[in-house]
Protein backbone atom coordinates (compact mmCIF):
# COMPACT_ATOMS: atom_id res chain seq x y z
CA UNK A 1 0.00 0.00 0.00
CA UNK A 2 2.86 2.47 0.82
CA UNK A 3 4.44 1.41 -2.35
CA UNK A 4 1.29 2.23 -4.47
CA UNK A 5 0.91 5.58 -3.05
CA UNK A 6 4.75 6.42 -4.04
CA UNK A 7 4.02 5.26 -7.32
CA UNK A 8 1.67 7.13 -7.65
CA UNK A 9 2.87 10.69 -6.59
CA UNK A 10 5.96 9.89 -7.98
CA UNK A 11 3.78 9.50 -11.87
CA UNK A 12 2.25 12.68 -10.67
CA UNK A 13 5.55 14.09 -11.10
CA UNK A 14 6.98 12.82 -13.99
CA UNK A 15 3.58 13.72 -15.56
CA UNK A 16 4.84 17.37 -14.20
CA UNK A 17 8.03 17.54 -15.71
CA UNK A 18 6.75 16.50 -19.15
CA UNK A 19 4.04 19.09 -18.96
CA UNK A 20 7.31 21.72 -18.27
CA UNK A 21 8.89 20.30 -20.70
CA UNK A 22 6.13 20.80 -23.35
CA UNK A 23 5.36 24.44 -22.20
CA UNK A 24 9.24 25.21 -22.54
CA UNK A 25 10.48 23.51 -25.35
CA UNK A 26 9.27 26.09 -28.65
CA UNK A 27 10.76 28.55 -26.55
CA UNK A 28 13.94 26.95 -26.06
CA UNK A 29 14.19 25.90 -30.07
CA UNK A 30 13.51 29.06 -30.62
CA UNK A 31 16.22 30.48 -28.41
CA UNK A 32 18.70 28.21 -29.62
CA UNK A 33 17.76 28.01 -33.11
CA UNK A 34 18.12 31.99 -33.68
CA UNK A 35 22.10 31.68 -32.91
CA UNK A 36 22.35 29.55 -36.15
CA UNK A 37 23.88 31.43 -39.36
CA UNK A 38 22.54 28.56 -41.67
CA UNK A 39 19.93 30.04 -44.32
CA UNK A 40 17.74 27.55 -44.23
CA UNK A 41 16.24 26.70 -40.90
CA UNK A 42 17.01 23.28 -39.34
CA UNK A 43 17.60 21.48 -35.86
CA UNK A 44 20.24 20.56 -34.66
CA UNK A 45 22.00 24.48 -35.60
CA UNK A 46 24.79 23.86 -37.87
CA UNK A 47 26.84 26.60 -36.11
CA UNK A 48 27.25 29.59 -33.62
CA UNK A 49 26.81 33.13 -34.75
CA UNK A 50 24.82 36.45 -34.49
CA UNK A 51 24.58 37.64 -37.98
CA UNK A 52 21.04 37.45 -37.92
CA UNK A 53 20.65 39.87 -34.76
CA UNK A 54 22.93 41.81 -36.89
CA UNK A 55 20.20 41.58 -39.91
CA UNK A 56 17.59 42.30 -37.93
CA UNK A 57 19.18 45.55 -36.43
CA UNK A 58 20.18 46.74 -39.70
CA UNK A 59 17.27 45.69 -41.77
CA UNK A 60 15.14 48.67 -41.94
CA UNK A 61 11.76 47.01 -42.17
CA UNK A 62 12.36 44.66 -39.15
CA UNK A 63 13.46 48.23 -37.26
CA UNK A 64 10.42 50.16 -38.49
CA UNK A 65 8.25 47.26 -37.35
CA UNK A 66 9.78 47.10 -34.17
CA UNK A 67 9.69 50.78 -33.89
CA UNK A 68 5.86 50.74 -34.66
CA UNK A 69 5.35 48.44 -32.06
CA UNK A 70 6.85 50.25 -29.60
CA UNK A 71 5.19 53.77 -30.31
CA UNK A 72 1.71 51.82 -30.61
CA UNK A 73 2.11 49.98 -27.35
CA UNK A 74 3.02 53.29 -25.52
CA UNK A 75 0.49 54.80 -26.74
CA UNK A 76 -1.67 51.95 -26.09
CA UNK A 77 -0.65 52.36 -22.59
CA UNK A 78 -1.34 55.77 -22.24
CA UNK A 79 -5.06 54.87 -23.04
CA UNK A 80 -5.34 51.83 -21.06
CA UNK A 81 -4.06 52.71 -17.92
CA UNK A 82 -6.01 55.40 -16.75
CA UNK A 83 -9.60 53.47 -17.80
CA UNK A 84 -8.40 50.09 -16.82
CA UNK A 85 -6.87 51.35 -12.77
CA UNK A 86 -9.99 53.71 -12.10
CA UNK A 87 -12.40 51.33 -13.16
CA UNK A 88 -10.87 48.68 -11.06
CA UNK A 89 -10.78 51.47 -8.21
CA UNK A 90 -14.56 52.28 -8.82
CA UNK A 91 -15.56 48.26 -8.39
CA UNK A 92 -13.67 47.90 -5.29
CA UNK A 93 -14.83 51.25 -3.57
CA UNK A 94 -18.20 51.79 -4.97
CA UNK A 95 -21.22 49.43 -4.80
CA UNK A 96 -23.95 50.44 -7.22
CA UNK A 97 -27.17 48.98 -9.02
CA UNK A 98 -25.22 48.58 -12.53
CA UNK A 99 -21.97 47.02 -11.08
CA UNK A 100 -22.36 43.85 -12.45
CA UNK A 101 -23.43 45.00 -15.86
CA UNK A 102 -20.33 47.58 -15.69
CA UNK A 103 -18.09 44.57 -14.63
CA UNK A 104 -19.11 42.68 -17.58
CA UNK A 105 -18.78 45.39 -20.30
CA UNK A 106 -15.34 45.62 -19.26
CA UNK A 107 -14.11 41.78 -18.93
CA UNK A 108 -16.18 41.67 -22.59
CA UNK A 109 -13.01 41.84 -24.96
CA UNK A 110 -11.37 39.47 -22.92
CA UNK A 111 -13.95 36.44 -23.96
CA UNK A 112 -14.38 37.84 -26.98
CA UNK A 113 -12.48 36.58 -29.53
CA UNK A 114 -9.71 39.18 -30.83
CA UNK A 115 -10.30 38.38 -34.32
CA UNK A 116 -13.66 39.08 -34.25
CA UNK A 117 -12.94 42.53 -32.42
CA UNK A 118 -10.30 43.59 -35.42
CA UNK A 119 -12.70 42.46 -37.78
CA UNK A 120 -15.21 45.16 -36.13
CA UNK A 121 -12.87 47.96 -36.03
CA UNK A 122 -11.58 47.38 -39.00
CA UNK A 123 -15.15 47.63 -40.77
CA UNK A 124 -16.44 50.28 -38.46
CA UNK A 125 -13.35 52.39 -39.21
CA UNK A 126 -12.44 51.47 -43.17
CA UNK A 127 -14.30 54.85 -44.43
CA UNK A 128 -12.83 57.20 -41.85
CA UNK A 129 -9.58 59.05 -41.67
CA UNK A 130 -8.73 56.40 -38.66
CA UNK A 131 -8.07 53.84 -41.07
CA UNK A 132 -4.60 52.22 -41.22
CA UNK A 133 -3.28 54.84 -38.23
CA UNK A 134 -1.45 54.38 -35.44
CA UNK A 135 -4.06 55.53 -32.76
CA UNK A 136 -7.04 52.40 -34.59
CA UNK A 137 -4.28 50.06 -33.84
CA UNK A 138 -3.54 51.16 -30.25
CA UNK A 139 -7.63 51.18 -29.65
CA UNK A 140 -7.69 48.31 -30.39
CA UNK A 141 -5.63 47.22 -28.52
CA UNK A 142 -6.67 49.68 -25.82
CA UNK A 143 -9.71 47.47 -25.89
CA UNK A 144 -7.76 44.52 -24.65
CA UNK A 145 -5.40 45.65 -22.65
CA UNK A 146 -8.11 47.37 -20.51
CA UNK A 147 -10.05 44.28 -19.42
CA UNK A 148 -6.18 42.63 -17.99
CA UNK A 149 -5.45 45.81 -16.23
CA UNK A 150 -8.77 45.81 -15.04
CA UNK A 151 -8.33 42.26 -13.27
CA UNK A 152 -4.61 42.67 -12.96
CA UNK A 153 -5.44 45.61 -10.67
CA UNK A 154 -8.62 43.54 -9.21
CA UNK A 155 -6.49 40.97 -8.07
CA UNK A 156 -3.97 43.48 -6.66
CA UNK A 157 -6.71 45.55 -4.95
CA UNK A 158 -7.67 42.29 -3.12
CA UNK A 159 -4.35 42.31 -1.30
CA UNK A 160 -4.73 45.83 -0.04
CA UNK A 161 -6.20 47.69 2.67
CA UNK A 162 -8.14 50.67 2.02
CA UNK A 163 -9.29 51.61 5.33
CA UNK A 164 -6.22 53.91 5.46
CA UNK A 165 -8.33 55.77 3.12
CA UNK A 166 -11.33 55.99 5.42
CA UNK A 167 -8.82 57.06 7.96
CA UNK A 168 -7.81 59.60 5.78
CA UNK A 169 -10.78 61.04 5.13
CA UNK A 170 -11.54 61.01 9.25
CA UNK A 171 -8.75 63.26 9.43
CA UNK A 172 -10.39 65.79 7.40
CA UNK A 173 -8.59 65.15 4.23
CA UNK A 174 -10.37 65.70 1.27
CA UNK A 175 -11.27 63.29 -1.22
CA UNK A 176 -8.52 64.59 -4.02
CA UNK A 177 -5.73 64.65 -1.59
CA UNK A 178 -6.60 61.24 0.04
CA UNK A 179 -6.36 59.94 -3.20
CA UNK A 180 -2.61 61.83 -4.08
CA UNK A 181 -1.15 61.24 -0.66
CA UNK A 182 -3.03 57.52 0.33
CA UNK A 183 -4.39 55.68 -2.76
CA UNK A 184 -1.75 56.51 -5.06
CA UNK A 185 1.28 55.53 -2.58
CA UNK A 186 -0.27 52.65 -1.20
CA UNK A 187 -1.21 51.32 -5.19
CA UNK A 188 1.94 52.14 -6.60
CA UNK A 189 3.33 49.06 -7.33
CA UNK A 190 0.27 47.68 -8.27
CA UNK A 191 -0.03 50.64 -10.66
CA UNK A 192 3.23 50.80 -12.22
CA UNK A 193 2.57 46.49 -13.08
CA UNK A 194 -0.62 47.99 -14.58
CA UNK A 195 1.44 50.14 -16.47
CA UNK A 196 3.95 47.63 -17.52
CA UNK A 197 1.34 44.89 -18.37
CA UNK A 198 -0.59 47.37 -20.17
CA UNK A 199 2.61 47.85 -22.74
CA UNK A 200 3.46 44.20 -22.68
CA UNK A 201 -0.07 43.16 -24.04
CA UNK A 202 -0.13 45.71 -27.02
CA UNK A 203 3.57 45.01 -27.92
CA UNK A 204 2.63 41.19 -28.57
CA UNK A 205 -0.64 41.27 -30.05
CA UNK A 206 -1.22 39.75 -33.33
CA UNK A 207 -4.46 39.04 -34.36
CA UNK A 208 -5.83 42.66 -34.35
CA UNK A 209 -3.00 44.10 -35.71
CA UNK A 210 -3.10 41.81 -39.20
CA UNK A 211 -6.59 43.22 -39.44
CA UNK A 212 -5.33 46.71 -38.44
CA UNK A 213 -2.46 47.76 -39.73
CA UNK A 214 -1.12 49.10 -43.40
CA UNK A 215 2.52 48.49 -44.25
CA UNK A 216 3.56 51.52 -42.79
CA UNK A 217 2.22 50.83 -39.01
CA UNK A 218 2.93 47.12 -39.16
CA UNK A 219 3.75 45.81 -35.56
CA UNK A 220 6.67 43.38 -34.99
CA UNK A 221 4.25 40.95 -34.43
CA UNK A 222 2.55 41.22 -37.77
CA UNK A 223 5.35 41.64 -39.28
CA UNK A 224 6.61 38.12 -38.39
CA UNK A 225 3.18 36.61 -39.35
CA UNK A 226 3.86 37.73 -43.04
CA UNK A 227 6.86 36.69 -43.12
CA UNK A 228 6.04 33.45 -41.65
CA UNK A 229 2.74 33.10 -44.20
CA UNK A 230 5.17 34.20 -47.53
CA UNK A 231 9.23 33.94 -47.01
CA UNK A 232 10.62 32.22 -44.06
CA UNK A 233 13.80 34.05 -43.73
CA UNK A 234 15.77 33.00 -40.86
CA UNK A 235 15.56 36.71 -39.32
CA UNK A 236 11.70 35.73 -37.69
CA UNK A 237 13.54 33.78 -35.45
CA UNK A 238 15.04 36.65 -33.95
CA UNK A 239 12.34 38.68 -33.82
CA UNK A 240 10.68 35.67 -31.87
CA UNK A 241 13.71 35.82 -29.56
CA UNK A 242 12.96 39.51 -29.46
CA UNK A 243 9.59 39.02 -28.47
CA UNK A 244 10.14 36.62 -25.63
CA UNK A 245 13.08 38.69 -24.29
CA UNK A 246 10.26 41.48 -24.04
CA UNK A 247 7.57 39.38 -22.26
CA UNK A 248 10.04 37.37 -19.99
CA UNK A 249 11.43 40.90 -18.76
CA UNK A 250 8.14 42.39 -18.26
CA UNK A 251 7.08 39.16 -16.04
CA UNK A 252 9.55 39.52 -14.31
CA UNK A 253 9.59 42.98 -13.38
CA UNK A 254 5.79 42.60 -12.19
CA UNK A 255 6.12 39.36 -10.83
CA UNK A 256 8.60 41.16 -8.67
CA UNK A 257 6.04 44.16 -7.74
CA UNK A 258 3.43 42.37 -7.05
CA UNK A 259 3.81 38.71 -7.04
CA UNK A 260 3.40 35.86 -9.07
CA UNK A 261 0.18 34.66 -7.24
CA UNK A 262 -1.55 37.41 -8.02
CA UNK A 263 -0.26 37.59 -11.97
CA UNK A 264 -1.72 33.71 -12.01
CA UNK A 265 -5.41 35.27 -10.97
CA UNK A 266 -5.65 37.13 -14.14
CA UNK A 267 -5.51 33.96 -16.14
CA UNK A 268 -7.70 32.14 -13.94
CA UNK A 269 -10.32 34.92 -13.50
CA UNK A 270 -12.61 34.00 -16.13
CA UNK A 271 -15.89 33.61 -14.17
CA UNK A 272 -15.97 37.19 -14.24
CA UNK A 273 -17.46 36.74 -17.90
CA UNK A 274 -21.06 36.13 -17.07
CA UNK B 1 -21.08 78.61 1.03
CA UNK B 2 -19.45 75.67 3.00
CA UNK B 3 -23.08 73.67 2.99
CA UNK B 4 -22.89 74.50 -0.82
CA UNK B 5 -19.52 72.91 -1.14
CA UNK B 6 -20.64 69.88 0.82
CA UNK B 7 -23.61 69.32 -1.54
CA UNK B 8 -21.52 69.09 -4.16
CA UNK B 9 -18.98 66.64 -3.20
CA UNK B 10 -22.08 64.74 -2.10
CA UNK B 11 -22.90 64.34 -5.62
CA UNK B 12 -19.41 63.74 -6.61
CA UNK B 13 -19.33 61.29 -4.05
CA UNK B 14 -22.34 59.64 -5.13
CA UNK B 15 -21.70 59.30 -8.52
CA UNK B 16 -17.63 58.88 -8.55
CA UNK B 17 -18.18 55.23 -9.56
CA UNK B 18 -19.50 56.58 -12.99
CA UNK B 19 -16.38 59.45 -13.47
CA UNK B 20 -14.01 56.29 -12.46
CA UNK B 21 -15.93 54.19 -14.70
CA UNK B 22 -16.42 56.88 -17.70
CA UNK B 23 -12.99 56.64 -19.28
CA UNK B 24 -13.41 52.74 -19.83
CA UNK B 25 -17.15 53.00 -21.10
CA UNK B 26 -16.14 55.47 -23.73
CA UNK B 27 -13.44 53.12 -24.86
CA UNK B 28 -15.94 50.54 -24.72
CA UNK B 29 -18.62 52.16 -26.48
CA UNK B 30 -16.46 53.81 -29.32
CA UNK B 31 -14.51 50.73 -29.77
CA UNK B 32 -16.65 47.69 -29.14
CA UNK B 33 -19.85 48.29 -28.95
CA UNK B 34 -20.36 50.47 -32.19
CA UNK B 35 -18.21 48.67 -34.20
CA UNK B 36 -20.16 45.72 -33.52
CA UNK B 37 -23.74 47.33 -34.30
CA UNK B 38 -21.91 48.75 -37.43
CA UNK B 39 -20.97 45.07 -38.49
CA UNK B 40 -24.38 44.03 -37.66
CA UNK B 41 -25.53 46.66 -40.10
CA UNK B 42 -22.95 45.86 -42.79
CA UNK B 43 -24.02 42.02 -42.53
CA UNK B 44 -27.79 43.04 -44.25
CA UNK B 45 -25.51 45.85 -47.20
CA UNK B 46 -25.36 43.92 -50.91
CA UNK B 47 -21.90 41.90 -50.90
CA UNK B 48 -20.13 42.03 -54.15
CA UNK B 49 -16.56 40.35 -54.09
CA UNK B 50 -13.55 43.03 -54.14
CA UNK B 51 -15.86 45.53 -53.68
CA UNK B 52 -16.02 45.60 -50.05
CA UNK B 53 -19.89 46.76 -49.22
CA UNK B 54 -22.65 48.23 -51.47
CA UNK B 55 -24.84 49.92 -49.40
CA UNK B 56 -28.51 48.76 -49.24
CA UNK B 57 -30.25 46.11 -47.32
CA UNK B 58 -30.65 42.09 -48.28
CA UNK B 59 -30.66 39.14 -46.28
CA UNK B 60 -29.36 37.36 -49.19
CA UNK B 61 -26.27 36.63 -46.81
CA UNK B 62 -28.10 35.43 -44.59
CA UNK B 63 -29.82 32.72 -46.99
CA UNK B 64 -25.98 32.02 -48.66
CA UNK B 65 -24.45 31.13 -45.21
CA UNK B 66 -27.91 28.89 -44.91
CA UNK B 67 -27.75 27.44 -47.91
CA UNK B 68 -23.75 26.68 -48.58
CA UNK B 69 -22.06 23.18 -47.85
CA UNK B 70 -18.66 24.61 -48.13
CA UNK B 71 -19.23 26.87 -45.08
CA UNK B 72 -20.92 24.20 -42.90
CA UNK B 73 -18.12 21.80 -43.87
CA UNK B 74 -15.89 24.38 -42.61
CA UNK B 75 -17.93 24.68 -39.44
CA UNK B 76 -17.92 21.36 -38.85
CA UNK B 77 -14.46 20.74 -39.15
CA UNK B 78 -13.82 23.79 -36.77
CA UNK B 79 -15.93 21.75 -34.16
CA UNK B 80 -14.20 18.55 -35.18
CA UNK B 81 -11.36 20.34 -34.08
CA UNK B 82 -12.22 22.10 -31.12
CA UNK B 83 -13.19 18.96 -29.30
CA UNK B 84 -9.91 17.15 -29.27
CA UNK B 85 -8.25 20.48 -28.06
CA UNK B 86 -10.60 20.16 -25.06
CA UNK B 87 -10.29 17.06 -24.19
CA UNK B 88 -6.64 16.70 -24.71
CA UNK B 89 -5.98 20.34 -22.78
CA UNK B 90 -8.46 19.56 -19.51
CA UNK B 91 -6.55 16.52 -17.93
CA UNK B 92 -3.20 17.61 -19.17
CA UNK B 93 -4.41 20.89 -17.01
CA UNK B 94 -5.75 19.50 -14.01
CA UNK B 95 -2.28 16.89 -13.57
CA UNK B 96 -0.13 20.38 -13.36
CA UNK B 97 -2.59 22.40 -11.76
CA UNK B 98 -3.20 19.35 -9.22
CA UNK B 99 0.94 19.43 -8.67
CA UNK B 100 0.99 23.13 -8.14
CA UNK B 101 -1.95 23.50 -5.83
CA UNK B 102 -0.37 20.35 -3.99
CA UNK B 103 3.34 22.27 -3.86
CA UNK B 104 4.75 24.77 -1.59
CA UNK B 105 7.73 27.44 -1.36
CA UNK B 106 10.04 27.64 -4.13
CA UNK B 107 8.45 24.27 -5.84
CA UNK B 108 4.98 26.07 -6.58
CA UNK B 109 6.61 29.25 -7.55
CA UNK B 110 8.58 27.32 -10.53
CA UNK B 111 5.91 25.55 -11.67
CA UNK B 112 3.79 28.98 -11.70
CA UNK B 113 6.83 30.85 -14.21
CA UNK B 114 6.81 27.93 -16.48
CA UNK B 115 3.26 27.76 -16.35
CA UNK B 116 2.67 31.60 -16.87
CA UNK B 117 5.57 32.21 -19.15
CA UNK B 118 3.81 30.98 -22.57
CA UNK B 119 0.89 33.06 -21.60
CA UNK B 120 3.05 36.26 -22.31
CA UNK B 121 4.60 35.36 -25.45
CA UNK B 122 2.42 36.47 -28.46
CA UNK B 123 0.51 33.64 -30.47
CA UNK B 124 2.36 33.88 -34.07
CA UNK B 125 6.26 33.37 -31.52
CA UNK B 126 4.42 29.74 -30.14
CA UNK B 127 3.22 28.71 -33.23
CA UNK B 128 6.37 29.36 -35.23
CA UNK B 129 8.14 27.49 -32.05
CA UNK B 130 5.68 24.83 -33.07
CA UNK B 131 6.55 24.61 -37.11
CA UNK B 132 9.88 24.95 -35.68
CA UNK B 133 9.67 21.13 -34.11
CA UNK B 134 7.54 19.83 -37.00
CA UNK B 135 9.83 20.83 -39.34
CA UNK B 136 11.35 18.24 -41.71
CA UNK B 137 14.76 18.79 -40.35
CA UNK B 138 13.57 20.47 -37.48
CA UNK B 139 13.62 19.40 -33.72
CA UNK B 140 10.98 16.66 -33.33
CA UNK B 141 12.99 14.34 -36.51
CA UNK B 142 16.52 14.88 -34.99
CA UNK B 143 15.51 13.27 -31.75
CA UNK B 144 12.78 10.36 -33.36
CA UNK B 145 16.11 9.64 -35.61
CA UNK B 146 18.56 9.86 -33.08
CA UNK B 147 16.32 7.49 -30.93
CA UNK B 148 16.39 4.69 -33.64
CA UNK B 149 12.48 5.34 -34.01
CA UNK B 150 12.97 6.20 -38.04
CA UNK B 151 15.35 6.35 -40.71
CA UNK B 152 14.36 9.38 -42.82
CA UNK B 153 12.33 12.53 -41.66
CA UNK B 154 9.03 11.74 -41.90
CA UNK B 155 6.47 15.08 -42.76
CA UNK B 156 5.51 15.63 -38.98
CA UNK B 157 4.65 19.43 -39.60
CA UNK B 158 0.81 20.85 -41.97
CA UNK B 159 -1.49 18.49 -40.46
CA UNK B 160 -4.18 17.90 -37.70
CA UNK B 161 -1.90 16.86 -35.24
CA UNK B 162 0.03 19.84 -35.50
CA UNK B 163 -2.76 22.31 -35.52
CA UNK B 164 -4.23 20.65 -32.39
CA UNK B 165 -0.79 20.58 -30.47
CA UNK B 166 -0.17 24.10 -31.09
CA UNK B 167 -3.82 24.89 -29.97
CA UNK B 168 -3.56 23.17 -26.70
CA UNK B 169 -0.22 24.41 -26.26
CA UNK B 170 -1.64 27.83 -26.77
CA UNK B 171 -4.87 26.88 -23.92
CA UNK B 172 -2.97 24.98 -21.35
CA UNK B 173 -1.84 28.23 -19.75
CA UNK B 174 -5.31 29.78 -18.70
CA UNK B 175 -6.72 26.36 -18.25
CA UNK B 176 -3.92 25.50 -15.99
CA UNK B 177 -4.32 28.63 -13.43
CA UNK B 178 -8.14 28.53 -13.64
CA UNK B 179 -8.02 25.28 -12.20
CA UNK B 180 -4.95 25.83 -9.53
CA UNK B 181 -7.41 28.72 -8.74
CA UNK B 182 -10.29 26.61 -7.85
CA UNK B 183 -7.93 23.83 -6.63
CA UNK B 184 -6.61 26.30 -4.08
CA UNK B 185 -10.14 27.29 -2.43
CA UNK B 186 -10.67 23.67 -1.89
CA UNK B 187 -10.97 22.84 1.72
CA UNK B 188 -7.96 20.40 2.71
CA UNK B 189 -10.20 19.62 5.45
CA UNK B 190 -12.95 18.05 3.19
CA UNK B 191 -10.50 15.23 2.06
CA UNK B 192 -8.94 15.35 5.27
CA UNK B 193 -12.32 13.96 6.45
CA UNK B 194 -12.75 11.48 3.42
CA UNK B 195 -9.66 9.72 4.46
CA UNK B 196 -10.35 9.64 8.20
CA UNK B 197 -13.75 7.89 6.74
CA UNK B 198 -11.59 5.38 4.98
CA UNK B 199 -11.26 6.41 1.54
CA UNK B 200 -8.49 5.36 0.08
CA UNK B 201 -6.33 8.07 -1.61
CA UNK B 202 -8.00 7.57 -5.43
CA UNK B 203 -11.22 7.46 -3.62
CA UNK B 204 -10.92 10.28 -2.02
CA UNK B 205 -9.70 12.27 -5.06
CA UNK B 206 -12.80 11.03 -7.09
CA UNK B 207 -15.80 11.66 -4.67
CA UNK B 208 -14.37 14.75 -3.07
CA UNK B 209 -11.67 16.39 -5.09
CA UNK B 210 -12.84 16.32 -8.75
CA UNK B 211 -16.65 16.89 -7.99
CA UNK B 212 -15.57 20.43 -6.12
CA UNK B 213 -13.35 21.43 -8.58
CA UNK B 214 -16.19 20.93 -11.17
CA UNK B 215 -16.74 24.23 -11.95
CA UNK B 216 -13.03 24.94 -12.74
CA UNK B 217 -13.17 22.02 -15.27
CA UNK B 218 -16.12 23.80 -16.63
CA UNK B 219 -14.55 27.36 -17.05
CA UNK B 220 -11.68 25.91 -18.33
CA UNK B 221 -13.02 23.35 -21.19
CA UNK B 222 -15.58 26.13 -22.23
CA UNK B 223 -12.44 28.58 -23.10
CA UNK B 224 -10.50 26.44 -24.44
CA UNK B 225 -13.38 25.37 -26.87
CA UNK B 226 -13.99 29.16 -27.37
CA UNK B 227 -9.93 29.69 -28.21
CA UNK B 228 -9.95 26.88 -30.39
CA UNK B 229 -13.32 27.37 -32.43
CA UNK B 230 -12.51 31.11 -32.69
CA UNK B 231 -8.13 29.82 -33.62
CA UNK B 232 -6.83 31.97 -36.53
CA UNK B 233 -3.12 32.40 -35.92
CA UNK B 234 -2.46 28.67 -35.16
CA UNK B 235 -3.80 26.89 -38.19
CA UNK B 236 -2.88 29.10 -40.42
CA UNK B 237 1.00 28.61 -39.91
CA UNK B 238 0.36 24.70 -38.17
CA UNK B 239 -1.96 23.63 -40.51
CA UNK B 240 -2.48 23.19 -44.32
CA UNK B 241 -4.80 24.33 -46.31
CA UNK B 242 -6.50 21.28 -45.59
CA UNK B 243 -6.87 22.59 -41.78
CA UNK B 244 -9.03 25.81 -42.86
CA UNK B 245 -10.97 26.95 -39.35
CA UNK B 246 -13.69 28.42 -39.95
CA UNK B 247 -12.14 31.74 -38.94
CA UNK B 248 -9.39 31.24 -41.45
CA UNK B 249 -12.35 31.80 -43.99
CA UNK B 250 -13.77 34.88 -42.44
CA UNK B 251 -10.35 36.51 -42.62
CA UNK B 252 -10.25 35.55 -46.26
CA UNK B 253 -13.45 36.77 -47.24
CA UNK B 254 -13.01 40.11 -45.22
CA UNK B 255 -9.29 40.65 -46.65
CA UNK B 256 -8.74 38.65 -49.69
CA UNK B 257 -12.24 37.90 -51.50
CA UNK B 258 -13.35 41.66 -49.92
CA UNK B 259 -17.42 40.39 -49.35
CA UNK B 260 -17.66 42.26 -46.04
CA UNK B 261 -21.64 41.44 -46.08
CA UNK B 262 -20.82 38.01 -46.08
CA UNK B 263 -17.90 38.12 -43.74
CA UNK B 264 -19.51 40.11 -41.41
CA UNK B 265 -22.29 37.09 -41.60
CA UNK B 266 -19.62 34.45 -40.62
CA UNK B 267 -18.52 36.58 -37.78
CA UNK B 268 -21.87 36.67 -35.93
CA UNK B 269 -22.50 33.00 -36.76
CA UNK B 270 -19.12 32.74 -35.01
CA UNK B 271 -19.75 35.39 -32.06
CA UNK B 272 -23.19 33.58 -31.83
CA UNK B 273 -21.75 30.39 -31.05
CA UNK B 274 -19.01 31.80 -28.85
CA UNK B 275 -21.88 33.34 -26.60
CA UNK B 276 -23.98 30.36 -26.90
CA UNK B 277 -21.13 28.48 -25.42
CA UNK B 278 -20.60 30.59 -22.79
CA UNK B 279 -24.21 30.71 -21.71
CA UNK B 280 -24.54 27.17 -21.45
CA UNK B 281 -21.35 26.95 -19.47
CA UNK B 282 -22.68 29.01 -17.56
CA UNK B 283 -25.88 27.38 -16.36
CA UNK B 284 -23.93 24.22 -16.23
CA UNK B 285 -21.63 25.64 -13.52
CA UNK B 286 -24.44 26.94 -11.61
CA UNK B 287 -25.91 24.08 -11.60
CA UNK B 288 -22.58 21.89 -10.13
CA UNK B 289 -21.83 25.01 -7.75
CA UNK B 290 -25.54 24.00 -6.07
CA UNK B 291 -24.93 20.80 -6.24
CA UNK B 292 -21.55 20.88 -4.69
CA UNK B 293 -22.86 22.74 -1.93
Amino acid sequence: MGKMKFDASNLLDVACIFICLFLLIPIIVIFISSFDPAKYIHFPPSGFSIIWYQYFFSNANWQKAFMNSFYIATLTTLISSPCGVLAALAYRKYNFKLKSLFNSIVVFPYVTPSLLMGITILMAFSRTFLRGTYYIVAAAHSLWSTSFIYLLMQAALSNYDLTFEEAAVDLGASPWKTFIEVTLPLLKSAIISSVIFGFITSFGEVTMAIFLTTDETVTLPALLWVSLKYELHPVALVASVICIIFATGTMAIIANFVGIETLSKIGAKTEASK
Amino acid sequence: MGRKRDMKSNVLYKYAYLFLYLPCLMLFIFFFLIPFFSMFRISFFIGKPLSCYIEGFTIENYLRFFMDPYAHRLLMFTLELSVPVVLITVPIAYVMAYKISRSFGIKRFMLMIVTIFPMWINLVVMAFGWSMIFAKYGFMNFWLMKLGLISEPQPLGYNFIAVVVGLVYVCLPYVILTLVSVLDNIDPALEDAAKDLGAGKFRCFLEVTLPLSMPGIITGATFSFIWAMSSFVVPSILGSPLQKTFSIEISNQVLTVLNWPYGSVLSLILLSIVNIALIISNKVRGRFTIWVR
